[in-house]
């Protein structure tokens, strides 16, 4: 499939070209210098239209090159350029991934570039989203953006050394001194205090933020610090260890009383490096990893990452497996849903609703339980389909759930919807425009609060996404109350699906037949060698996934949730690059929340509710 | 042996004031004999979410709140006119409740005034 | 020995009214606790005694054992006695509530059913629980701790925005029994209950309560999910018991308030009930009214800062002006 206007954008922006992907993506490879103005065109002409800047991402082609006989050289002039591939010299490819909301389509823009000469223009001043996701990528690669507003790291602590996803990053498994090879290997000193969270840089970056006269007079060592400030302000910490920023969020406050004149969000405290991680899985284990980025919707990070795994191999996936899948991701998203709703009640001080909204989320955890022994981290959804079959029973326990759920979830809305209190608390708190939204990255329920309709279920169906019936709720104002209302009206689609899901359930196997991915079965052990060979295979060496770049993109309870996997034909992801919804929807907390007041930042957090997990990976 | 001056019906509370004191004084003394005190800096220092406080928490705050201060000594003292008013409702009569009828006006005046002036504004 | 029978009863009186308060204080701690979990499908404290029921004492005997930290930067002085100035209010209003009709005499003593009967009651409860506030601001602003401060400041505000309206809702009241003195307003409620006369101050007071004694869903000065734990954020161990206990005494102070000022005090509900003792009838509207206080916490949204000052000043103190005008013109055309 190609785009059709791929014509015009080469015609316009000579130097670039059009390439298909292996695994089905629009790719235009643009010359390092007119990234600005290919953005710039691809966004406002009218033709194009890409408004949503997805992601932007960056590969590190080090190793690749080398496996496929190209050598990367050290000493200058990059790789030695491959058959075939005359023009990809460079060692790092950015990619950007933009969508198309109006019209609803995908492309891939990519800029080499060597490594030694890291620096590109960024495209802050075209999508304001791209603020965060290009920090990542000189936080990760030391890619370099020119005209960036703040490029600091993000994920990492400040006074960290090197970039971790570069493919010469050392990961451990290095060698280990023993008394047998101490003298053959030089341990690398590190000093444990340089990798402290360098407060001191982070520190001098808030002061450039909050501007306006304020000046640090110490901030080094262990005194406390001191600001000199000729104005009425307080400087606050509003977390990491906050009761109420949903996990290991840390947002400067600038106050003036408890008006908040601007807000910085930091983060970076919970990060676990699940996509260098993965690099070192086969791509069955990493399957395990996926389930941590979004610790509150499990099942909807599995289905992505194996739709993208799947879409580099090729595989058919059975109706039985796509419906189950449905079944369990709506789930999920409920579930999750009811995370945010105790979680934005108890931020206002409804406590009960709370234990209310837990113990329903129970019973959901009891169904995948009930199905996969596991209440939180299934991995039930597995590359080709399901890990084994739907327990028997499954359909009445969920049957059971949605029938008790349906007249719960008006409970919930009691409780809220009318209450005086939360309207004050609610309206007109904290509202995002369609087109801030759009600019932010801002995706799922709080980019539909704001009344722009994409869901991807919708826009780019899934896994027989299409099949079934449901309306897709839209709020006004992009305010909280409408985020609140937007997801509770979700909890009722997503019933309605799931009981058309039920009905048409249909029978058969619950896993691709492929014997590819598939161990052998149990008896074929017993009589046959290769069959053994098989098993051992896959389960060390994991099956091998054939080269190329995938990417795919589900409509999680928090938005859209794309995983982006490039394989180098082994056994073992190159790379896995992980979209996380609430990482691009944070970046919008202090567009919104400034002048409002503490109680309604804390709102709002609620509101757009970010899982930490998925921000900081 | 108050000479009367000090109505005895006073007498019972001070005597609880005191032993209130004492209760919640002596608490705090016979728990310091028995609890642990291990302190080190970090446990000193303020609760700011886990990180190094910006700047000394003493910093100047709103007029906001000397306004509604101010309001607040303004009113009260109304209230403190107004009990011992009502307690001699019925022996005052009519001129009572004009005289208290244009104390109320007046201040509803500056209440009025005040509430145009956004002092009652929280912004 | 007059003199000496004169310390000695109120001696007694003191030492039974503050046992039972502060049982009632550390008892009501775990039926907060007990009624909130079953109004959210929970059990609440299981563990220690049966049903939890030692819990509260269990909760004692650890902060009396838990480490007294004093921030370095806080201002000793004034943060060690904050939680003194906020405690000793709240228990010695307790002075002058009227537990019971009568007086009962014990080994020739005469124990009146109150401490004290003085003639300026009312006004006396609410001098002293101003004070409070002082504490309550004093500990936020020692602390050097910003969401103390921040705590601290609400508070105070929040408190002597309150106490206006407060102060004005009882004087409805005050017309209708013509004394300050507890006693005597019980005994004005012989035929009718004030509620029903002064339904629109009884409303009043209650709101005004609930945000004086800063319980949800007006408890901006503590608002954890806000600033942590407000002006208390820096306390802990015993210090932080007395927030704790002064917080639950001044609930049922206020609970007790309302019982006399506007429920009747001891007074049954109907005469045929009469052969229930005046103190039962006392303390189940006290439980009452502390219920309700609790029954709001499970089921209420707290509101913002902003809006419950604006609530405040312009729409609970007119209101209660309008009450008084109203209230003296009916009294005086009534009265003739």
């Amino acid at each position: 499939m190609a785009i059709p206007d791929a014509g015009a954008i080469m015609e316009r922006f000579p130097g670039a070209a059009h390439e298909n992907s292996s695994g089905g993506l629009d790719v235009i490879i643009v010359p390092k210098d007119k990234i600005p103005g290919i953005a710039e065109f691809l966004k406002n002409d009218p033709s194009q239209n890409y408004n949503f800047l997805s992601d932007i991402t960056c590969v590190d082609y080090l190793n690749m090159r080398a496996s496929l006989g190209a050598f990367y050289n050290p000493s200058g002039g990059g790789l030695r350029p491959i058959p075939g591939h005359p023009e990809r010299r460079e060692r790092f490819e950015i990619i950007y991934n933009l969508y198309s909301i109006p019209r609803g389509c995908r492309v891939f823009l990519k800029v080499y570039i060597d490594d030694k000469d890291l620096e590109l223009e960024s495209v802050t001043g075209v999508w304001k989203g791209a603020d965060w996701f290009e920090r990542e990528v000189y936080d990760m690669f030391g890619i370099k953006f020119k005209n960036h507003p703040d490029l600091r790291r993000i994920l990492m602590p400040s006074a960290w050394k090197g970039h971790p996803l570069r493919k010469d990053y050392p990961i451990g498994g290095e060698e280990v001194v023993f008394t047998a090879n101490k003298d053959t290997i030089d341990p690398q000193e590190v000093d444990i205090k340089e990798l402290s969270i360098g407060d001191d840089e982070i520190y001098a970056a808030l002061m450039l933020n909050l501007g306006g006269g304020t000046r640090l007079s110490t901030i080094k060592g262990d005194e406390p610090i001191r600001m000199d400030s000729g104005e009425r302000r307080i400087i606050l910490n509003l977390g990491p260890q906050h009761p109420s920023t949903h996990g290991l969020l840390r947002l400067v406050l600038d106050l003036d009383g408890e008006r908040i004149k601007k807000v910085m969000p930091i983060i970076g405290y919970l990060h676990t490096g699940i996509e260098k991680n993965c690099e070192q899985l086969t791509y069955q284990k990493a399957l395990t990893l996926t389930d941590r980025v979004d610790y509150l919707t499990p099942l909807s990070n599995n289905l992505a990452y194996c739709l993208a795994v799947e879409k580099l191999m090729d595989i058919d996936i059975p109706l039985r497996a796509q419906y189950a899948r449905v079944i369990l991701c709506e789930l999920s998203r409920i579930a999750s849903h009811l995370v945010y709703l105790a979680a934005q009640g108890l931020d206002v001080g409804v406590m009960s609703l709370f234990f209310y909204c837990f113990n329903e989320r129970e019973l959901i955890q009891d169904i995948f339980e009930y199905i996969s022994g596991v209440r939180m981290m299934t991995s039930y959804i597995n590359i080709g389909g399901l890990r084994y079959d739907l327990q028997e029973g499954f359909k009445e326990k969920v049957t059971a759930f949605i029938d008790r759920f349906s007249s719960k979830i008006d409970e919930f809305e009691e409780l809220l919807t009318n209450n005086p209190i939360w309207i004050k608390r609610a309206k007109g708190i904290g509202m995002l425009s369609p087109e801030d939204a759009i600019n932010y990255s801002v995706s799922g329920p709080s980019l539909r609060a704001s009344g722009v309709n994409w869901d991807v279920r919708k826009a780019a169906p899934y896994s027989c996404y299409d099949h079934f019936d449901f309306t897709v709720p839209l709020g006004e104002k992009g305010d909280v109350f409408d985020r609140y209302v937007v997801r509770i009206e979700e909890m009722r689609q997503s019933l309605s699906i799931i009981r058309q899901a039920l009905a048409a359930l249909p029978d058969g196997p619950c896993r691709s037949q492929d014997r590819k991915i598939l161990t052998p079965p149990k008896k074929e052990l017993a009589r046959s060698m290769e069959a053994v060979i098989h098993h051992f295979l896959i389960s060390s060496a994991g099956f091998p996934v054939p080269k190329g770049e995938a990417y795919s993109s589900i409509e999680s309870p928090r938005g859209e949730v794309g995983y982006y996997v490039v394989s180098d034909g082994s056994g073992k992801p190159y790379r896995v690059r992980i979209r996380g919804a609430s990482f691009a929807n944070l970046q919008a907390i202090s567009r919104v929340s400034e002048g409002f007041m503490i109680a309604d930042l804390i709102a709002i957090i609620g509101s757009f509710d970010p899982v930490l997990g998925e921000v900081d990976r | 042996m108050f000479g009367g001056y000090l109505p005895s019906n006073y007498l019972p509370i001070v005597v609880f004031i005191i032993i209130a004191i004492a209760f919640g004084a002596g608490t705090i003394v016979a728990g310091y004999l028995v609890r642990p005190k291990k302190t080190y800096p970090e446990k000193l220092s303020p609760y700011e979410s886990g990180m190094k406080p910006f700047s000394d928490a003493r910093t100047p705050f709103p007029m906001r709140y000397y306004i509604i201060a101010m309001l607040f000594v303004l009113f009260d003292i109304e209230v403190v006119f107004l009990y011992p008013w009502a307690v001699v409702f019925n022996k005052i009569g009519l001129y009572g409740l004009i005289e208290m009828m244009l104390f109320i006006a007046i201040l509803l005046v500056g209440y009025f005034y005040a509430w145009k002036k956004g002092a009652l504004e929280w912004d | 020995m007059e003199i000496g029978l004169k310390i000695l009863v109120p001696l007694i009186e003191i030492s039974v009214v503050l046992g039972i308060v502060l049982f009632h204080v550390a008892y009501i701690t775990y039926f907060e606790r007990k009624i909130l979990s079953h109004m959210q499908d929970r059990l609440g404290p299981m563990e220690v005694g049966p049903h939890g029921l030692l819990q509260p004492i269990a909760d004692g005997l650890k902060l009396f054992f838990k480490e007294d930290i004093i921030p370095a930067g806080a201002d000793k002085i004034i943060f060690s006695i904050a939680p003194i100035i906020v405690l000793v209010p709240a228990l010695i209003g307790f002075a002058v509530i009227p537990f019971a009709k009568e007086s009962i005499t014990i080994f020739g003593l005469t124990f009146k059913p109150f401490i004290t009967d003085i003639n300026i009651g009312i006004l006396y409860i609410f001098a002293f629980a101003s004070i409070g506030a002082y504490g309550v601001i004093l500990g936020g602003w020692a602390s050097n701790s910003k969401y103390a401060l921040l705590g601290g400041l609400r508070a105070g505000a929040q408190m002597v925005s309150y106490e206006l309206a407060l102060g004005l809702s009882i004087i409805g009241v005050l017309l209708l029994s013509q004394s300050l003195s507890m006693v005597q307003i019980v005994e004005a409620q012989n035929r009718i209950w004030f509620v029903l006369l002064q339904p629109v101050a009884f409303v009043i007071y209650v709101i005004c309560a609930v945000a004086e004694t800063n319980r949800l869903p007006f408890d901006m000065p503590e608002a954890e999910s806000e600033l942590v734990a407000g002006f208390f954020t820096e306390y802990s161990g015993m210090r932080f018991s007395f927030f704790f206990l002064a917080e639950y005494a001044n609930m049922i102070l206020v609970s007790c308030i309302a019982a006399i000022l506007f429920l009747g005090g001891w007074h049954a509900p109907f005469k045929f009930l009469e052969f229930i003792p005046p103190t039962i009838w006392f303390i189940l509207k006290v439980y009452f009214i502390l219920f309700f206080f609790i029954w709001i916490r499970g089921t209420l949204p707290r509101v913002r800062y902003d809006q419950l000052m604006k609530f405040g000043w312009k729409v609970m103190i007119p209101l209660s002006l309008a009450n008084i005008i109203v209230t003296s013109i009916v009294l005086y055309i009534v009265r003739g």
